[in-house]
């Protein structure tokens, strides 16, 4: 009979700002990308990086949830091939994955409709999500001219070097 | 300084069993860079869970793909059995592990017909479809298709195999298996298939790795990693070893290819002599899948991943399914640099693509 492997599953929750250096562990760890998923859970983006050791038969699930307007950092410089999963998932869901290279720019299927596998509420939320985003910079943007307004002002002599 | 040009392989050429698209940069016959590009049987399958309850999916499942749809509907199934903790019965694990090695010969075989015709040995690819054809006899005789087979249900099978037909399909194993020799003496020691294809695709051990190949494409270059030594199914009651090859060129993948052949008529045969009595299936009385789960098998191609997120309720949130061929395009474009133009074809079959399931 042939040696049975047990294969040993870890699922870690990760942080959206960790992900970058989780991932490049696995690859220290010399461990192989298996997949990239994404799945949309209670109106958030839930990503599932599967890595693999393959010779210690160890499956490695790093689980990022974050909301659907969070820019989502690209590991193609880490695991040139997710290239593939990355422009997949950004052209099926939207997920605004950043940086990746060999970006199909939403042409990878090819798909007329836009984030296809969104559903009508998901698609609702995001737009709601990115107006809201829109408006805290516009917000941020115009508050320039006010402080700058209510700054103090110079006397004016001074402001003339002094001149009499 | 000879300037380069953009050539289109794909998605239409002979060679291609289904479409895909590469923009080849040539200079000089040889190939700088290929650049993939897909999207031409693109469905949309994943997102059918939302009109398909959890039960009907396993028919979408089988329907990803002809050549794999056994592994599918298995692999969905088996996701599915992990979420709602239903345990198969020991009887359907075999006759599910049967289906799918019967699978797996058909599917070696369609490809050693696609290569040897990739070539232009029209007669050895007709020989190799020939033998195909008993293979899809057994399967319609046993489970009613000859491609899909619909023989998975989330519990176990829906199909049983009587003792007269467990006669026949040992019969019929000796046979498959005596035309499968005879082929082999002219895939391994034709001058022709040699000359075409040793040396060429080289992916060494590293590159394989480094790029994420699986399957037969992997274990060619040494990778010794089989999805089926995790013991899914039967295969834990069964004695095998990955088969594998060092040189990682074409010929490699043919010679993995063909002793895989005999490797599943020996499974199917050990499955067949320690095929237990008992239920084919468990009835699902209650709930609904609610957890996630992710099933890893091999099917022909390689490692495949079938994950499922369910919410308590009959729709799944999630189907996600990673095929082997997906996994293998990034190796496939690395392979293709430094090589001459007329040997695109072959090494592009030489992975043994299956778009259907790539694209979903």
């Amino acid at each position: 009979m042939s040696q049975v492997t047990a294969v040993k599953t870890t699922t870690l929750d990760v942080p959206l700002e960790s992900l970058l250096i989780k991932v490049l562990e696995r690859r220290q760890a010399n461990d192989r990308l298996v997949q990239i998923c994404c799945a949309v859970i209670d109106n958030q983006y839930e990503l599932l990086y599967t890595f693999s050791d393959d010779e210690a038969w160890e499956v490695t699930n790093l689980k990022v949830t974050c909301s659907l307007t969070a820019k989502i950092p690209s590991i193609t410089r880490i695991y040139p091939y997710a290239t593939f999963y990355e422009n997949e998932m950004a052209e099926l869901f939207g997920v605004p994955v950043e940086m990746i290279q060999n970006d199909y720019h939403g042409k990878f299927y090819r798909i007329g409709a836009k984030d296809p596998f969104l559903k009508a509420s998901e698609k609702a939320q995001k737009e709601k999500e990115e107006e809201a985003a829109k408006e805290a910079e516009t917000k941020k943007t115009q508050e320039t001219p006010e402080e700058a307004a209510d700054a103090p002002k110079e006397p004016a002599d001074k402001a003339q070097g002094g001149a009499k | 300084m000879d300037k380069k040009s953009i050539i289109p392989f794909g998605p239409q050429h002979p060679v291609l069993p289904e479409p895909i698209h590469l923009d080849l940069e040539i200079q000089d016959e040889k190939v700088l860079r290929a650049i993939p590009n897909i999207g031409f049987i693109h469905r949309g399958l994943e997102g059918l869970v939302e009109k398909k309850d959890f039960n009907t999916m396993v028919y979408v499942a089988e329907r990803i793909c002809g050549i794999c749809s056994f592994g599918h509907g298995m692999a969905y199934c088996e996701a599915l059995e992990d979420v709602m903790h239903v345990e198969v019965p020991e009887r359907a694990k075999f006759l599910r592990t049967i289906w799918m090695e019967f699978s797996r010969l058909h599917s070696h075989l369609l490809w050693l017909g696609l290569c040897a015709d990739a070539f232009g040995f029209e007669s050895l690819y007709y020989e190799c479809w020939r033998i195909r054809e008993h293979v899809l006899d057994v399967m319609e005789n046993t489970t009613g298709g000859r491609i899909i087979f619909s023989v998975n249900q989330i519990g176990g099978v829906h199909r049983d195999l009587s003792d007269e037909q467990v006669r026949y399909l040992n019969t019929r194993l000796d046979a498959i298996e005596a035309d499968v020799k005879n082929v082999e003496k002219t895939l391994f020691h034709d001058a022709t298939i040699e000359k075409r294809t040793r040396g060429l695709g080289v992916l060494t051990k590293e590159q394989a790795h480094d790029l994420g190949a699986v399957g037969p494409f992997a274990r060619a270059s040494g990778i010794a990693i089989d999805m089926r030594q995790t013991g899914y199914e039967a295969y834990g009651q069964l004695d095998f070893a990955p088969v594998t090859a060092e040189d990682g060129d074409c010929y490699s993948r043919i010679v993995v290819r063909t002793k895989e052949i005999y490797q599943s008529i020996d499974l199917i045969r050990q499955a067949l002599s320690k095929l237990p009595k008992g239920d084919l299936n468990v009835p699902i009385v209650r709930g609904m899948p609610k957890g996630e789960a992710m099933a890893r098998v091999e099917q022909p191609r390689g490692e495949a991943i079938y994950y499922v997120h369910g919410d308590g309720t009959r729709f799944l949130k999630r189907f996600r399914v990673r095929t082997p061929t997906f996994a293998n395009i990034a190796p496939l474009c690395h392979m293709l640099q430094g090589a001459n133009y007329a040997d695109v074809g072959i090494l592009v079959l030489s992975i043994d693509p299956c778009i259907s399931c790539t694209e979903r």
